[in-house]
Parts: structure tokens; C-alpha cells; sequence
């Protein structure tokens, strides 16, 4: 018993100390992203006065920069493509965390699929492993049970992802490119997009939403308010038109306190698919004509 | 508590010092407290169904202290049946309860009768296939004279409760486990390294390949309707690998736990995936299971058939597989699955080569070309039956099925992570060296310097961190 005590120990101490080897992909994944926001997020960078919030749409659809210019408040875009209403809800915590206190978040809403279980948008996990070296990553891995706590503090290995141990440096794509306000508009169109395709716009499966995803609207919602940050869900264009009962369904979620905006469906540049990158997206002509609407929008209600 | 979680390892951790730490008492004492280390793990997911674990143990044992003591024959049997009554009732109530009113509520209906009759909400007791199939095995040993009645029911309600075993096997019997109760177990360096290394072994099965394969998986079941063909076939190769690699992965578990205790588990796979035929794949897949079944089912069939010649074979292999089936769950697609697996058997029957064993040199690094045409044409029907094991009804299955042989099986199929794919490479390699032994990396690397050794388990272990995907429950635990 003793010789395998013994064995056990002196294995261990060893593992311990390979395991400290990989310290080196933990310090070295951030230097390796192009995209620097999340960790601009937590290294208390981000005071802005206007934060975008958002999936691709987010990103695509408004212009940080432009807005600031129009408003004369600042502010930055914090959309990521991809991403679900569960992410934003990190992003903002993390933002009144470790930042100035924003005056206006604008969250834009996915219409429909905003709070249903849909593949096309998720928590970008991929987003935060290469920010593990810092605590407050681990802990929301942890939190969403990616990760063991007690294993993740006592091995850097548990911390590591397969992602970490790409040394390559990352390069902007082509649909990917971020300003440095933190948008992504696209300037070309998307190839083989079917402009035709039929959209049903004339339901809404709630009995499909997903808990979660209500939960963490709530919690942006509660937030907002217990900060005093203005909060405005805001619905970018569509080339085949929104979801009416999409909106109905957000606006009874988003209660009193949160402002709801909507593109000016009147606008015809918005059936126009040559401001359009596909159905869902502006191009960067579309997303600059509606960033001044929003930009109007913030003028006129004076926020 | 699963063996992969850190409740487990802080139980096990507690428990295997104090276990050892009895190990100059008298075997009483090593044997009480292993009871209770096996009733603390059952009760940990359910405390109430304790009750029902501890109830079969001590009505079995008394069954079997009548059986064996019991000179008037007649009355003998009828303990026998009231063991088995409660057996196969114990596993009817919880198990197929539900089943066997739907599918007659459904039948009636096909028949145009409605009837009003509901099912009723049961949670299916962890491991009660395992548990009971251990008892019922050890009545029918007894009557048969092939073991003597237990007299220590602290013994007996250890080879019942043995929590290594517990939740998802191996079905060791009585003959073959409560021997190694009545001795006093004496701590073996060699034995427990060699647990250790394959419960190992039994974790990057499970964390890294079954639960990587998962992730494939349940993409492509989940929308199989509108994946293109050659997705389905990645999508059941993918299952296949997930549940061997998930299953066996669990018995290395619990038998490299088992080693570290001190005792000897009965093996439960020899690389069923490079079997030669479908006899041959029975003989290596779930093996506690299937010679179960062989002794206490295939045998007695057989024999009742004995007059039938081959007809009378195939019938008791078809009833066998079909039982088999059957335990897996309440589903018409284990039913069917089974079914199908009978049907195989067939061919080697009618050619009588049910028992051969095809002869295959373990040591050679590459198979020869029929090695390899058998291997596949043994794997690619296998395959096919785990269609039914996933999918949730016979309908979907043969959706799935109808939806491989469509013109997209020629095009690129979508895409998946395919480093899964490199893991699934790297586990098949590995398990194909390794297949001359009991389990794959038992001796890797033994020949190299202590430093490489060394360096193996260091880059196993890195491994099951990095690639551990987000846990799944292991597949067998539902039946």
C-alpha cells in the first residue's frame, strides 16, 4: 500500500508540473485574436456612452463611428455574429463590471428567433476560451458548466481548450472585418442569395421559446434598469419585412420601462436588395442610411 | 454518482483508504463496510429505491437459503418460481408497465376498439436490469446445484449491491463473485496499478471519444430529415463508436474500480468492432450480458427446440435475441433490434459455423484482405441495428434508413468538427494495437523507458481535459 501511495503521489507531483507547462498556451491565445473586444471588456477599456449589443445584425446593421459623429455621444459596437441573447447577457455584465456604466444600450433583437432555440445564433464559447487567463472567463465556463471549478483552479489543463493550442495568428475575413468603433459592415453582397425566397412572416411558435433565452432578456432588461441605462431593443431591417407577432410577443416581454425600435418600414431603400447583403443583413450602404435613422431616432426622443 | 464525477472520486477517495485500513480485520468487517459504500453510492441518486435494492436482496436471499435446503422437490421449484415471479415482475412494473399498456391500448385501436386505460408515472430504478438479472441468475444456480446457497447475507447482499457493478455491470454470477466475498482481499501493488490504468483507459472512452462522438450524433439524429445521405452514414458510424466507446468505456470503469477493491470483475468487450463474424461479434460485445442469456436463456431454448435440428436453432436464437432486445428497454426498436440480430445468426447456422472461431494472429500489425473483408462485412450490419437503438421509434429508424440510400450519398456530407474524426482514428489505432490485450493500453508503451511511460499517461490525461466535451450521461444507464 505504501509503494502505491508513493506512486500515486510522485505521478501526481510530476502531472502537476507538466501541467504547469501549458500556462504558456493560457498567456499566449489572447496575443494570437484579431477581434480584442471581450477582452477591451474586461480590462475596463470599453467607456462608451452608446454600447451596441447584438448578433450579426448588431454588427452589420449599425455603425458605431457614424453614430457617435451624429450624436455627439460616444460609442461602440459589442456585437458579435452568432451570438444569442444568453452572450449579450454576458457581455453586459461584464461590461458593468469592469467599465463606466454605458447611458444607452441598444440590443438588437433577432426577429424571430431572438428568444427560440435556433442553431444559427449561440453563447459564443468560442469567444472566451482564449481569454481563460482571466478569472471572471473561467467562472461564467464554469457557470454554464463547460468547465469544473475545482478542477479548472487546481489544473491549467482543464482550462485549455483545443482552440488554445492554435499558435497561428488570426486574420480578419472577409466577412469578418472589424472597425475600430467594433462594427462589421460588409460592403459586398452575399453570392447566389435567393432574393425570392418565401418568408412566413405570419407566425410566431412561443410555446417553442426557450426558458433560458426569456430568462436572460429578462435579466438584460433588469439590469438596464437597476443601472439606470437606457435600454432600446432595436429591429434592423429585413428584406422581406419583420415579424409582426415577433414584435408583439418582444414588446409584451420588454414591459414599460424599455423602448422599442423598429426601421422605418416605410423607407423604400429597405426593399431595395442593393442595400442588402442577404435577406437578414444590410450591406454597408443599408447599414449607413439606417444608422442615421437610429442616430435621428436618439436626436429626437433626446437620450 | 458517476464513476467521471468529482463526487465520486472524493467518495471513492474516503472509501478505498478506509477499506484498506480494515484490511488486517476479519473479512466481516471488510464486507460490512463495502455494503455500506455500496448502499451511500445507490442512495446518492435516489435514496428511495434503496429500499427496493435492499428488499430483492434479502427476499433472494431467503429464496435461495429454501432452495437449497428444501428436500420436497416440488415445493423447491415453487421458490425457485416465486425468485423468478419477483424478478421478471420487479423488471415488468418498472420497466415495461408502460409498454405493454400502450402498445395494447394501440393495438386495440388498430382494431378499431378504444379503451381507457392509463399508464402510470414510474421512475425506472438505476441499474435494475443488472441487479435483478444477478439475482435471477443466482436462484437458477442454486437449483441447478452449481453453487451452494449463500449463509452470509452480508456476502450476498454484496454480490447484489456491489457498487462498482452496480449501475450498468458487468452481470457477474454469483458462482464467479461470491467466492472472491468469502475471502479476505489482501491489497496487490500490480492489481491496482493496473486498475488504475484502466480506469484511465475507461475515462478517455468515455470523455473523449463517446462524448466527442456525441456531439456528431445528435446533430445529425436531430435533423436527419434534412442532411444529406453520406451524413446519415457518418452520423451511424459516429453512434456506433459513441455507444462501444461509451459502454465500454464504463466497464473499464467499474472494472479497474473493482481491481483496486480487490477483486476480479468478469470482462464485458474484446473489441467486438474487428470480429470476424456475427457469432463472433456476440461473443465480444457486452460478453456478461450475452452468456447470461446463453446459460439461462439460449441453452434451455435450445434444448426444448433440440427436436426442430437447425429450425429448431434458429428459434431459440431468434427468442434469444429478441429477449435480448427487449432488455435494453421498453421500445419496439430494441424489440426489432433484437430481432434483426437473430436473423443474422442464420447464415452461420445453416453453414454450422455458429461456434467456429475464426483464427486470427493478435500480434500482426495490419489484418489479412479476408480478416478485413470479414471484419467489415461483420461491422457494416452491426452498424445498421444501432440505427434502431438511437432513434426513438421504429418509424423514425426506418426513416433514417430510407433517407441513406438517396442520391446525396455521393455528395460532401455537412460539415462536422473534424478533429472528432482524428480521435475516432486515433481511438480505433489504439484499440486495434491494443487488441491482444484486455484492454487496449494495458501494456502500451510497457516495453519503453519509465520517462515515455511516463509521458503516455501525462498526454492521456492532457487529453480527457482538453477534448472532454460537455458531459453526457452514459447511454446504458437507461437500461
Amino acid at each position: 500500500m505504501k509503494k502505491f501511495l508513493i506512486t500515486i503521489v510522485v505521478f501526481l507531483v510530476l502531472f502537476l508540473a507538466f501541467d504547469r507547462l501549458f500556462l504558456f498556451f493560457v498567456y499566449n491565445s489572447p496575443s494570437k485574436e484579431v477581434d480584442k473586444r471581450l477582452e477591451l471588456v474586461l480590462n475596463g477599456k470599453i467607456n462608451k456612452d452608446i454600447i451596441v449589443l447584438g448578433s450579426s445584425k448588431g454588427a452589420r446593421d449599425i455603425i458605431a463611428a457614424q453614430l457617435e459623429k451624429e450624436t455627439s455621444h460616444t460609442a461602440f459596437n459589442l456585437s458579435y455574429p452568432g451570438s444569442d441573447v444568453q452572450f449579450h447577457e454576458f457581455l453586459l455584465r461584464a461590461l458593468i463590471k469592469f467599465n463606466k456604466k454605458p447611458k444607452i444600450v441598444m440590443l438588437t433583437v433577432d426577429n424571430p428567433i431572438e428568444v427560440l432555440p435556433d442553431s444559427l445564433i449561440t453563447f459564443r464559447l468560442d469567444r472566451l476560451y482564449p481569454l481563460i487567463k482571466y478569472d471572471y472567463v473561467n467562472q461564467e465556463l464554469v457557470k454554464r458548466n463547460e468547465k469544473n471549478e475545482i478542477l479548472s483552479k487546481l489544473f491549467i489543463l482543464h482550462r485549455l481548450n483545443k482552440g488554445n493550442f492554435d499558435v497561428r495568428q488570426k486574420k480578419f475575413t472577409a466577412m469578418d472585418t472589424l472597425f475600430a468603433d467594433g462594427s462589421m459592415p460588409i460592403s459586398f453582397q452575399k453570392e447566389n442569395e435567393d432574393w425570392n425566397e418565401v418568408v412566413n412572416n405570419t407566425t410566431y411558435p412561443q410555446q417553442k421559446e426557450s426558458k433560458v433565452k426569456l430568462q436572460c432578456l429578462q435579466k438584460i432588461i433588469a439590469a438596464c434598469k437597476q443601472n439606470n441605462i437606457k435600454l432600446i431593443l432595436v429591429s434592423p431591417p429585413m428584406f422581406k419585412g419583420a415579424n409582426p407577432i415577433f414584435k408583439k410577443r418582444i414588446l409584451e416581454i420588454a414591459g414599460n420601462n424599455t423602448s422599442f425600435y423598429e426601421f422605418d418600414t416605410q423607407n423604400q431603400l429597405y426593399k431595395d436588395k442593393n442595400y442588402f447583403f442577404d435577406l437578414n443583413h444590410l450591406n454597408k450602404k443599408g447599414a449607413t442610411i439606417f444608422t442615421d435613422e437610429i442616430a435621428t431616432y436618439l436626436k429626437n426622443t433626446k437620450l | 454518482m458517476v464513476f467521471n464525477s468529482l463526487v465520486f472520486f472524493g467518495f471513492f477517495l474516503v472509501f478505498f483508504t478506509l477499506y484498506w485500513s480494515l484490511s488486517k480485520q476479519k473479512v466481516l468487517f471488510q464486507n460490512l463496510f463495502l455494503l455500506a459504500g455500496s448502499y451511500v453510492f445507490y442512495a446518492w441518486t435516489d435514496w428511495r429505491f434503496l429500499f427496493l435494492l435492499i428488499g430483492v436482496s434479502l427476499l433472494n436471499f431467503y429464496l435461495g437459503l429454501k432452495i437449497s435446503y428444501e428436500t420436497n422437490e416440488k415445493y423447491r421449484k415453487y421458490y425457485v418460481y416465486i425468485g423468478l415471479l419477483q424478478g421478471v415482475g420487479v423488471l415488468f412494473y418498472f420497466k415495461y408497465f408502460n409498454f405493454f399498456i400502450t402498445s395494447f391500448k394501440q393495438s386495440l385501436a388498430y382494431f378499431g376498439m378504444n379503451v381507457n386505460v392509463g399508464t402510470l408515472d414510474i421512475i425506472v430504478p438505476l441499474g435494475i436490469s443488472f441487479f435483478t438479472f444477478r439475482t435471477i441468475s443466482y436462484l437458477l444456480d442454486v437449483d441447478k446445484g452449481k453453487i451452494k446457497a449463500s449463509t452470509d447475507l452480508v456476502i450476498f447482499c454484496n454480490y447484489v449491491s456491489f457498487f462498482p457493478t452496480l449501475l450498468s455491470g458487468p452481470i457477474d454470477k454469483g458462482r464467479e463473485f461470491i467466492p472472491q466475498l468469502e475471502k479476505q482481499r489482501t491489497f496487490d501493488y500490480e492489481n491496482a496499478i493496473d486498475g488504475l490504468k484502466q480506469i484511465l483507459w475507461g475515462l478517455f472512452k468515455k470523455l473523449v471519444i463517446a462524448d466527442n462522438c456525441a456531439i456528431v450524433v445528435n446533430q445529425i439524429f436531430a435533423s436527419y430529415d434534412t442532411m444529406p445521405s453520406s451524413s446519415l452514414w457518418l452520423g451511424m458510424f459516429f453512434y456506433s463508436i459513441q455507444i462501444y466507446a461509451d459502454f465500454s468505456g464504463y466497464s473499464d470503469m467499474a472494472i479497474g474500480v473493482s481491481k483496486l477493491l480487490g477483486f476480479k470483475v468478469t470482462k464485458n468487450f474484446d473489441y467486438p468492432f474487428f470480429a470476424q463474424s456475427i457469432p463472433e461479434y456476440w461473443r465480444k460485445w457486452h460478453i456478461s450480458l450475452t452468456s447470461w442469456l446463453t446459460e439461462y436463456i439460449f441453452t434451455p431454448l435450445s434444448i426444448f427446440f433440440r427436436d426442430y435440428d437447425k429450425m429448431g436453432l434458429i428459434l431459440a436464437i431468434v427468442i434469444n435475441f429478441v429477449i435480448c432486445g427487449i432488455w435494453h428497454g421498453a421500445n419496439w426498436t430494441y424489440v426489432l433490434f433484437g430481432l434483426i440480430h437473430g436473423l443474422y445468426f442464420i447464415p452461420s447456422i445453416i453453414k454450422g459455423t455458429i461456434n467456429k472461431k475464426k483464427k486470427t494472429d493478435l500480434t500482426k500489425a495490419l489484418p489479412s484482405f479476408m480478416e478485413f473483408v470479414n471484419m467489415i462485412s461483420t461491422f457494416v450490419p452491426v452498424m445498421f441495428t444501432f440505427v434502431l437503438f438511437k432513434s426513438e421509434t421504429v418509424t423514425q429508424a426506418f426513416q433514417y434508413y430510407g433517407k441513406m440510400f438517396t442520391k446525396t450519398i455521393l455528395s460532401a456530407p455537412a460539415s462536422f468538427p473534424l478533429y472528432i474524426a482524428g480521435l475516432v482514428g486515433l481511438f480505433i489505432l489504439l484499440e486495434w494495437t491494443g487488441r491482444s490485450q484486455d484492454y487496449a493500453m494495458r501494456k502500451t508503451f510497457s516495453k519503453f523507458p519509465m520517462v515515455f511511460q511516463m509521458l503516455f499517461y501525462f498526454a492521456l490525461l492532457a487529453t480527457i481535459f482538453v477534448f472532454s466535451a460537455k458531459e453526457q450521461q452514459f447511454i446504458y444507464f437507461q437500461f
